[in-house]
């Protein structure tokens, strides 16, 4: 089932009036519970294409069906409220409104969407839950700058889900991340998308792509080729044991270095 | 390089640059405009005082009788005679009544209750045309007004009207124009004058069988020693001022610019503390330049320097054309004074416009550059940790939006003004500021508008006036009790018979008696109630006067004898010293506060009194409508003035209030103006500043109704606060700055009547919703902003 769908999108800038195509018809579907990676050189138009799929950003030309609904042709008002339900963003900086806690900056789309269906406390309850899921509860009352960056993308994560939208979209999400921190973060998106969320990224990160299920390569606003990694399930260290545990982190991590080298010969085939 | 970095930062702040070019040219405009007028209103009375020659004391006198050759004017000659290092001018000068003064039509002109009429040429002062040329000859039938005169009448020169008396003498006039009356010209000073040719003035004198008089224009070396010596005289008098007294009158005009001047200083307090909001904020935003230029090695000094140019660029180019607007404006302002005054330069005080515009220069450039302190405090490391150092001082929000029941755009406007509310001060300043500004001249006129007020001019509350009657003239000069007694009886009658349903008639009869206790006496304005109790008066404190020897006495007099409540004080009347048992103390502003208050038993010389209100009528309860029942005694009465509580007032206190009902809509105007102005560049600023967490909340799903909603609700609780504490604390404003004006013309202490529909309601509300309106309209550009713009995020 399609989750989303790209058709012939274009976006054209005016600099100095001269036009500037940065994305030239681009195609795409992304199924439901597949999470693909937007990787390409700089200025490629990555970030572009992520932002005009998404409605944060009007494309010039084009198409981008959003769950059956063509969100190019919405009205802004309208937007905005597919914005809040439909879908999750997560940015490369841990942007958050300074002068409210990291909880109340999660529960902020939440108590904004008006959603009758669920109350305030159930609203509390989920951001409780999802926080304890990513393991930063107990910086749930902490201002937003006495946390580590790793943190605080984590509740971006836990804020972009809080409406428990159809896709979540990601740009860059471990670009401002130290590698122990980015590791955190990518594993929690894997878990989000294991259970059952579609995830669009944008990275130049081989380690995030690598875990990825498909990897779109766009240059000059094109899509020049697609290379399809295959879901993996990440539920490393589960097992009952800790050898069990061990072993099985072993295997992903040789599995993971496996897709890595396939990922890294295939974008050097594309000129990467 | 200065330029460049000027060049560079003007356009990239265009609007926000224009609003503070926009405050500081308000500032320097209003600043130096009402300096200006202060100073020439100020400058401009003593300079018209000596050029028209007004003497250090002067008393005017009127004979008993039409004609009369005065024993009150041989005594009083015979004192200045009697007194040494003085000198002295006598002027002779007839009165004439309203009703002597007709239109062609037949019809009154408007007048005073006493109009003084005398030839130009008078030794004891100087007079002056429009045009500020001393009046050296006037035409034969020719006849000069005063301004006030002019204006209520609305005659123009050329008209023409008839001086005619019951005894058959009839004289037209052409008018040759108005003129400036040192003495007499004033809104404050109940009498006016008429200037006449000496032949003109000797013919009428001849034959016209006015009452007669004199002005003393006395000269002396010693003031104080002569008042003491005058105020120990058994005189009686019309009135008697000495200049000093003269020039309070102008007061009105002082007031005026007083209010102006309070408008600026409000002004410049705003404009300061947009300036300091303004350039925290630029420093704040440029710490990525700030951190280059100290990494490149630039000293702190020199960076600040680069700021503080630009703010002075900003306050030279705002001052000169503050400096331009105010001599224009600054006219503006004194015109009315001009009309009354004798002015030098056209009423404009180049030297003094300039100083004071170049004194704003260097405070706003002095406040820029200490605001731009927080440069001090910037390292290198800004730049490249954008804007953070490391430290963690940045302060949590006050709520919590855990459990809350308040909308996100509702919560997030309180947390945000709860959290920084330093940010938000300028805006609740303005707000508080511009609501005293609004509050002062609306108190300021319901009290002078407000029956109650009857009470504070020494006379009690009566539901109209009959004013200016020939009969109340005859009674005066008949000086016999009885008659006022018996006039007030027939007036009752004749209104009984029109159904009019009458109460009381009584009637203020005032006098000039001097008053002593121990070596200290003072002439004063004194008065005797006919047909009043006694215990309808407001008395500040002690008891009611009951008996013949009983008065009370303003708390002014009982200042100038040093007399309190339960003293003896000695009261000459016609020469004979009565003592008094000081009973009560009241204020009054009638006659600069001066007043003795004797009961209706006392036995006075009615040969001595100098004149009354006029007749008070007092109704039953009707419900019968007022204006309509006003008109019915006009018809009465054709031939006398019929005044509202409002129009005695009005015309007690020289018109100020029509004055003050203009000045509160220029008032209004400035202030509506200045609120919008910072609130529409806090706006911007707050856009410029918070781009990036706008389009973070776009990005999460906030609509741009939404983001203005939020923005306007921070902007509406600040202006809450700010017009809350305003409409509480105003009327305290009202009282320590137009109180000040009340206790010059006498008053002790005054409660303001305070309308709580106005004051608490449609002014506040008025300023609020014009100040959210400018925030909606100027948050509309939040729909330009991008979710990109989160990438600017700090």
């Amino acid at each position: 089932m399609e989750a989303l769908r790209v058709v012939d999108l274009c976006k054209t800038y005016i600099t100095n009036k001269r036009q500037n195509n940065v994305l030239k018809n681009v195609n795409f579907v992304i199924e439901q519970g597949e999470m693909a990676a937007v990787m390409g050189p700089s200025g490629s138009g990555k970030s572009t294409l992520l932002y005009s799929v998404s409605g944060m950003d009007r494309p010039t030309a084009g198409k981008v069906v959003l769950g059956g609904r063509v969100i190019t042709e919405l009205k802004e008002k309208e937007l905005a409220r597919v914005r809040l339900n439909e879908m999750g963003f997560i940015f490369q900086q841990m942007y958050m409104l300074k002068n409210l806690t990291v909880l109340d900056n999660i529960l902020l789309p939440a108590y904004q969407s008006q959603n009758k269906e669920r109350s305030r406390k159930e609203i509390d309850a989920y951001a409780a839950a999802l926080m304890r899921r990513l393991g930063i509860s107990e910086i749930a009352g902490n201002d937003v700058t006495e946390v580590s960056g790793g943190q605080l993308q984590r509740a971006c994560i836990c804020r972009s889900m809080m409406n428990r939208p159809q896709i979540l979209f990601a740009d860059e999400p471990t670009g401002a991340l130290n590698r122990g921190s980015s590791e955190e973060v990518m594993k929690e998106l894997n878990r989000l998308n294991e259970d059952g969320a579609t995830i669009m990224l944008v990275t130049h990160d081989l380690k995030v792509a690598a875990k990825c299920s498909r990897i779109l390569y766009i240059v000059d606003g094109n899509i020049k080729g697609e290379l399809p990694l295959g879901k993996l399930s990440f539920s490393a260290g589960t097992g009952d044991g800790k050898e069990e545990r061990e072993q099985e982190a072993a295997g992903i991590e040789k599995l993971l270095r496996e897709r890595e080298r396939r990922l890294n010969s295939w974008l050097i085939e594309m000129g990467w | 390089m200065y330029r460049k970095i000027l060049k560079k930062d003007l356009k990239r702040k265009k609007s926000i640059n224009l609003i503070l070019l926009l405050f500081i040219f308000l500032s320097v405009t209003f600043v130096a405009g009402s300096l200006n007028n202060v100073s020439v209103i100020q400058n401009g009375i003593d300079h018209f005082m000596e050029k028209s020659g007004l003497a250090d004391y002067i008393v005017v006198t009127m004979a008993n009788s039409q004609g009369s050759v005065s024993a009150k004017d041989e005594k009083m000659e015979r004192f200045l005679e009697g007194q040494e290092h003085v000198e002295y001018l006598v002027d002779d000068v007839l009165y004439l009544t309203k009703n002597q003064t007709r239109r062609s039509d037949g019809t009154q002109l408007e007048q005073s209750d006493t109009i003084i009429f005398s030839s130009f040429d008078q030794k004891g002062q100087k007079f002056f045309k429009e045009d500020n040329q001393e009046i050296t000859e006037i035409d034969e039938g020719s006849i000069y007004l005063e301004r006030k005169s002019m204006q209520k009448n609305h005659l123009k020169k050329g008209d023409r009207f008839t001086i005619c008396t019951d005894q058959g003498f009839r004289m037209v006039f052409r008018v040759a124009g108005c003129f400036k009356d040192a003495f007499l010209g004033s809104d404050l000073m109940g009498t006016e004058r008429m200037l006449v040719s000496q032949s003109d003035y000797e013919k009428v004198r001849r034959e016209a069988a006015l009452p007669s008089g004199k002005i003393y224009s006395v000269y002396c070396n010693d003031l104080q020693a002569f008042e003491t010596a005058y105020n120990n005289q058994d005189l009686n008098v019309y009135f008697a001022v000495d200049k000093e007294q003269v020039k309070t009158t102008y007061v009105m005009e002082m007031v005026i610019a007083a209010v102006i001047l309070s408008v600026s200083i409000c002004l410049i307090a705003i404009a300061l503390v947009m300036l300091k909001f303004t350039i925290v904020f630029t420093v704040n935003e440029d710490y990525r330049e700030i951190g280059i230029m100290k990494a490149i090695g630039m000293k702190t000094s020199a960076i600040r320097k680069l700021y503080t140019v630009k703010y002075f660029v900003l306050a030279a180019a705002g001052a000169l054309l503050g400096f331009i607007v105010s001599i224009p404006f600054s006219r503006l302002l004194i015109r009315q004074a001009t009309q009354m005054l004798v002015i030098e330069h056209g009423g404009t005080d180049i030297l003094l416009q300039s100083l004071a515009s170049i004194a704003l220069v260097v405070l706003v450039t002095l406040a820029g550059y200490q605001s731009t302190g927080k440069i001090k405090k910037m390292m290198p490391m800004d730049a490249i940790r954008r804007g953070n150092n490391g430290e963690r001082f940045h302060r949590k929000g006050i709520f919590r939006l855990q459990g809350s029941r308040r909308t996100t755009t509702t919560f997030l406007a309180c947390n945000d003004v709860a959290s920084e509310f330093r940010k938000y001060l300028v805006l609740a300043v303005t707000g508080l500021l511009g609501l005293w500004l609004v509050i002062m001249p609306v108190n300021t006129i319901n009290t002078l508008r407000s029956d109650g007020l009857l009470e504070w001019f020494g006379t009690q509350n009566c539901d109209f006036f009959l004013a200016d009657d020939e009969k109340i003239s005859e009674l005066i000069l008949s000086g016999e009790k009885q008659k006022h007694y018996d006039y007030m009886e027939e007036v009752k009658t004749l209104l009984q018979q029109e159904n009019i349903p009458v109460k009381n008639v009584f009637t203020e009869v005032f006098f000039r008696l001097k008053v002593r206790k121990g070596e200290k006496s003072f002439q004063s304005f004194s008065l005797q109630g006919l047909n009043t109790n006694m215990e309808d008066y407001f008395y500040d404190e002690g008891a009611v006067p009951v008996y013949e020897n009983e008065v009370a006495l303003t708390h002014i007099v009982a200042d100038k004898i040093d007399a309190a409540v339960g003293d003896t004080v000695y009261i000459t009347s016609e020469g004979k010293e009565e003592p008094y048992l000081v009973t009560a103390l009241y204020q009054s502003m009638n006659n600069m506060g001066q007043g003795i208050r004797f009961t209706e038993e006392a036995g006075l010389n009615y040969a001595a009194q100098a004149g009354n209100f006029g007749i008070q009528i007092c109704l039953n309860d009707t419900q019968e409508d007022l204006p309509e029942m006003i008109d019915r005694v006009k018809k009465l009465f054709p031939e006398t003035k019929v005044q509202t509580v409002q129009e005695f007032i009005d015309h007690m206190v020289g018109g100020i209030s029509a004055q003050l009902d203009s000045l509160k809509l220029m008032i209004l105007l400035i202030v509506i103006t200045i609120n919008i102005l910072v609130v529409v560049l806090m706006q911007k600023m707050f856009l410029i500043r918070e781009q990036a967490e706008l389009g973070m909340l776009k990005a999460m799903g906030f609509s741009d109704r939404d983001l203005i909603v939020w923005q306007t609700k921070r902007i509406m609780l600040v202006l809450f606060a700010g017009i809350t504490v305003g409409a509480l604390s105003g009327n305290y404003f009202s009282q320590v700055t137009s109180g000040k004006v009340f206790q010059i013309m006498g008053a002790h202490k005054i409660d303001f009547v305070i309308n709580p529909l106005e004051v608490y309601g449609i002014y506040p509300l008025t300023l609020f919703f014009a100040a959210v309106i400018a925030s909606v309209i100027t948050m509309q550009r939040v729909r330009r902003i991008s979710v990109q713009e989160i990438n600017n995020m700090e």
